[in-house]
């Protein structure tokens, strides 16, 4: 089995459950606490999931609105940043829904010349990384942030059913047609 | 082509990406994407957080009855019980099964389309008012949810002195408090003019039953189940689907917002008494009309369904409205008023508008929500309306008028943009063509006014083009740009668009993948 290459899986340091009840009982510096504490491993999840600063950005800040609204239904306190996590997946759900209908895009001559380009020799890491990026941008969403939890983040299947809220045999299917999908659009890829 | 292999062992997959190759290349793929936490982003979050509402406690405002300011629209109060009324509350004749037991009601109206069991509407828990008003007192939530409760009083109220636009939230129209009064109670005992948990609905949107009855067919409200005129007498258990904190309520006057938030939002009559209905027709012109229309829609309701089909097969449709274009603008506070989304020479008070409400989930993703839907009758454009506002799309093909676009293959979405209905088939058509030697298959075509410029450096969306950086159809004009998508690549297409003897034609500039947006 290859031993998969992993990220730290810490998102920061564990938050104080009091910190918790205080923000789910409207306490706002609670919760500044949490946004500053939280912020990045956010940003970075989203920012992994959409492939996009200006996206994983709003997206990030919808992240924290809708935890602030959605607190007071936080039914297990100790679970709350597998619960932002899943907030996180949704938000960058919604974003990218918003992004969808985008009427105008500017795009710099530097990627048509990229195009024009495409013959020169690419780093094999870049090229996987170029390859992955068109294949994740093609699958729902749903299956890229699960792929980008297991994968980027290295969350173990216990913890991704964590943040799905699925028990973990249907985390496991769930990673395995995802992945599956993945492969089908690689493959693809390297029929061309 | 087949479909990859599955896995071999745990982590290995025979198409040459193991896991240890995958993560590599997310690594790469993220640290390319991703630059340092924005130095303003969590000032700025948290900005926004401090903006919102202080959130409501759990259950802090059950039974309120505000009395306030002045609003136009139909007001309804939902009662129920919870712990005092028995399973046969109701008058003679009236539906009298209990709420605990959240009977189903049966089969669907005489004519409507009734949602496959286990599906769609059936798909959401049915609530009691007390739940629904837990759902409501729970923070900002706008989640579809289905309710079962008794609807009395029909307090359809016009505020002459209403200040500021419609809002279909805003039904604090005074005297609110006749809801109160206007609840038959027909058991007796201590707690017997006790309604129990309450909340308001806004029926602006499905019509209220028994008074503004749809006339384009089906039929909403079967005629055995609530006799005519004696509505205001009855007692009438109704299953709603809807939701609370809709959209519209936060363009209420900023005192009202809260308030407004509080408003069930009715998206559809599921059912009356035991009776499921399919999905209805609200004619909101016979409304305003005294009962009458001269609403010749062009469109079936099966039609408009299918039109929305594209953009999710599974859609479920909640309810239809059916209207002249003008009156919009007492639905949706955002319609503009003077220059309607779909420019034209038609004027808005003759123009057919059909505004559907339409489901998405609950699915494992998370709970059910709504996406809202503006179809004009006479040239199919669909146009959707949301918290940020109207944004076009355009479905082809749907053969109703020779401006829509003849030489696409189905599913093709197109986004009409700033482009007139007139142009927008014949422009959609032209990048079609014009990209029918790229590889692959085309989504979606955006149009849009500007046209993309190839200057050194740039290539930009923009009518300001240089001298000679262009090199336009001779004779021809500009008409705009074309974004063409394909369903197997990144890569996009670029064109501009000209007329040239009354022809629109594509010329395609170059074919790339969008790069991330700029900070």
């Amino acid at each position: 089995m290859v031993e998969r290459a992993r990220r730290d899986t810490r998102i920061g340091p564990a938050l104080d459950r009091s910190l918790i009840d205080r923000a789910r009982n409207g306490d706002l510096d609670a919760f500044d606490i949490i946004v500053r504490a939280r912020m990045e491993a956010v940003y970075r999840l989203t920012s992994a999931i959409l492939g996009d600063e200006a996206d994983a950005r709003d997206a990030a800040q919808e992240t924290f609105v809708a935890a602030w609204r959605q607190l007071p239904r936080l039914r297990e306190p100790d679970r709350f940043d597998a619960w932002l996590q899943r907030v996180a997946v949704n938000a960058s759900r919604m974003t990218l829904r918003a992004r969808g209908r985008r009427r105008i895009r500017e795009i710099p001559a530097s990627s048509v010349a990229a195009i024009a380009d495409a013959s020169a020799p690419e780093p094999s890491a870049d090229r996987d990384a170029r390859r992955l990026d068109a294949a994740l941008g093609r699958l729902p969403i749903e299956q890229r942030a699960i792929l980008v939890l297991h994968h980027l983040e290295g969350r173990p299947l216990a913890e991704l059913a964590a943040i799905l809220d699925v028990p973990v045999g249907t985390a496991k299917s769930r990673l395995f047609a995802a992945r599956r999908a993945l492969a089908t659009l690689l493959g693809r890829d390297d029929e061309r | 082509m087949s479909a990859r292999p599955p896995l071999i062992g745990d982590d290995g997959w025979d198409d040459g990406w193991d896991g240890e190759r995958l993560a590599a290349a997310f690594r790469v793929r993220s640290d390319a994407a991703l630059r340092p936490v924005p130095s303003d982003l969590v000032e700025e979050t948290l900005a926004r957080v401090r903006r919102l509402e202080p959130r409501r406690p759990w259950f802090a405002r059950r039974g309120l009855v505000g009395v306030t300011t002045a609003a136009a629209v139909l007001v309804a109060v939902l009662v129920f019980g919870v712990s005092t009324l028995g399973p046969s509350i109701g008058p003679a004749g009236s539906p009298s099964a209990s709420i605990g037991m959240a009977s189903q009601p049966t089969g669907p109206g005489p004519s409507g389309s009734a949602p496959a069991p286990g599906l769609g509407v059936a798909a959401l828990p049915l609530l009691d008012v007390a739940g629904a008003v837990a759902v409501r007192d729970g923070g900002i939530d706008g989640r579809e949810i289905r309710v079962q409760g008794f609807f009395a009083g029909i307090p359809v109220i016009y505020c002459a002195l209403m200040l500021g636009p419609l809002n279909p939230t805003r039904i604090d129209c005074a005297p609110a408090t006749i809801t109160q009064n206007r609840v038959p109670l027909p058991i007796s005992g201590s707690t017997a003019r006790d309604p129990g948990a309450t909340f308001r609905a806004s029926f602006a949107s499905v019509g209220v039953p028994g008074i503004t009855a749809p006339s384009i067919p089906p039929a909403t409200i079967p005629p055995a189940t609530i006799p005519p005129g004696r509505l205001a007498d009855t007692v009438v258990m109704l299953t709603l689907v809807g939701h609370f904190d809709d959209r519209r309520a936060d363009l209420c006057p900023a005192q009202q917002v809260a308030r407004c938030r509080d408003t069930f939002m009715v998206d559809r009559i599921d059912a009356v008494g035991p009776t499921a209905l399919g999905t209805q027709t609200y004619d909101a012109s016979r409304n305003v009309s005294g009962g009458t229309t001269n609403l010749r829609p062009r469109l079936t309701p099966e039609a408009v369904d299918a039109l929305l089909r594209p953009i999710n097969p599974v859609f479920t449709i909640l309810s239809r409205r059916l209207q002249t274009a003008n009156l919009l603008t007492a639905i949706e506070p955002a319609w503009p008023t003077e220059a309607p989304p779909w420019a034209n020479n038609v004027p808005a008070d003759q123009r057919i508008a059909w505004l559907v409400t339409a489901m998405s989930g609950p699915d494992a993703s998370g709970p059910a929500t709504i996406r809202t839907f503006v179809i004009d009758d006479g040239t199919s454009t669909i146009l959707e309306i949301d918290r940020t506002g109207i944004s076009v799309v355009w479905v082809s093909p749907q053969p109703a008028v020779s401006n829509e676009p003849a030489l696409l293959p189905p599913g093709v979405v197109v986004a009409c943009g700033e482009l007139t209905a007139t142009d927008c088939g014949p422009a959609a058509d032209a990048a079609g063509v014009a990209v029918l030697d790229q590889p692959g298959a085309v989504t979606l075509i955006e149009l849009g006014s500007g046209v993309y410029c190839p200057t050194a450096g740039l290539l930009f969306a923009d009518t300001s083009c240089p001298a000679g950086a262009l090199s336009p159809v001779p004779g021809g004009v500009a008409v705009g740009h074309a974004l063409v998508s394909f369903g197997d690549s990144p890569e996009q297409a670029y064109l501009n668009l000209w007329r040239s003897d009354g022809v629109i034609h594509g010329v395609f500039i170059a074919r790339a993948v969008a790069p991330s947006a700029q900070p």
